[in-house]
């Protein structure tokens, strides 16, 4: 699947994650991005093979 | 092609707010590993429940903060490759896909997270319309 990504970003976050097994914390700057449903490229070249036969 | 259209604040405001509202009550916000869609979002990899109200008025740009969001303690684990804001009822309000904003985080991989470890989730910001 590609992500159909746009600019800005819509979503921005932090995550923190604690691990379980060594207690490690570890912080993510994370961003997220709207996406086509289903995703343009896919409606676009259904029908369409991606690698035309030689 | 393509074209520049531009909202006034109130328009940036009332899609912002339009959309925050959805998530209703006690929403959620969870990540999902790759594939799936907004109307089934897949399995939960870390589910991080929201405020009983999500997000505070949008500002002026359009942006809401999110109010403050429980931790998971004990995640499902997996990789991440979306975020998804959902109802209490588990309805995708909001789906998107992730990625590092910090270039000193290799993201290429998708972030894995491990079962039992805990996420937590800050500074969370949405905006419907970008300009």
């Amino acid at each position: 699947m590609s992500d159909v990504k746009g600019a800005p970003a819509i979503v921005t976050f932090t995550l923190t994650i604690t691990r379980k097994e060594t207690g490690a914390v570890e912080h993510y700057q994370m961003e997220g991005f709207e996406l086509s449903e289903p995703p343009i490229e896919e409606v676009d070249s259904k029908g369409e093979p991606e690698c035309p036969q030689q | 092609m393509s074209a520049t259209v531009t909202h006034s604040a109130a328009a940036l405001q009332a899609a912002t707010n339009a959309v925050t509202a959805l998530i209703g009550a006690s929403g959620k916000l969870v990540f999902n590993p790759t594939g799936g869609s907004v109307s089934a979002p897949g399995v939960a990899i870390a589910t991080l429940p929201f405020s009983a109200t999500a997000f505070g008025a949008a500002a002026t740009t359009g942006i809401a903060t999110a109010n403050a969001i429980t931790s998971d303690t004990n995640a499902v684990g997996g990789t991440v490759a979306f975020a998804t804001f959902q109802t209490s009822a588990s309805s995708a309000i909001v789906r998107c896909a992730v990625a590092a904003s910090a270039s000193d985080i290799n993201m290429s991989n998708g972030l894995v997270v491990t079962a039992g470890d805990t996420v937590s989730c800050s500074a969370l910001t949405y905006q419907a319309v970008s300009q």
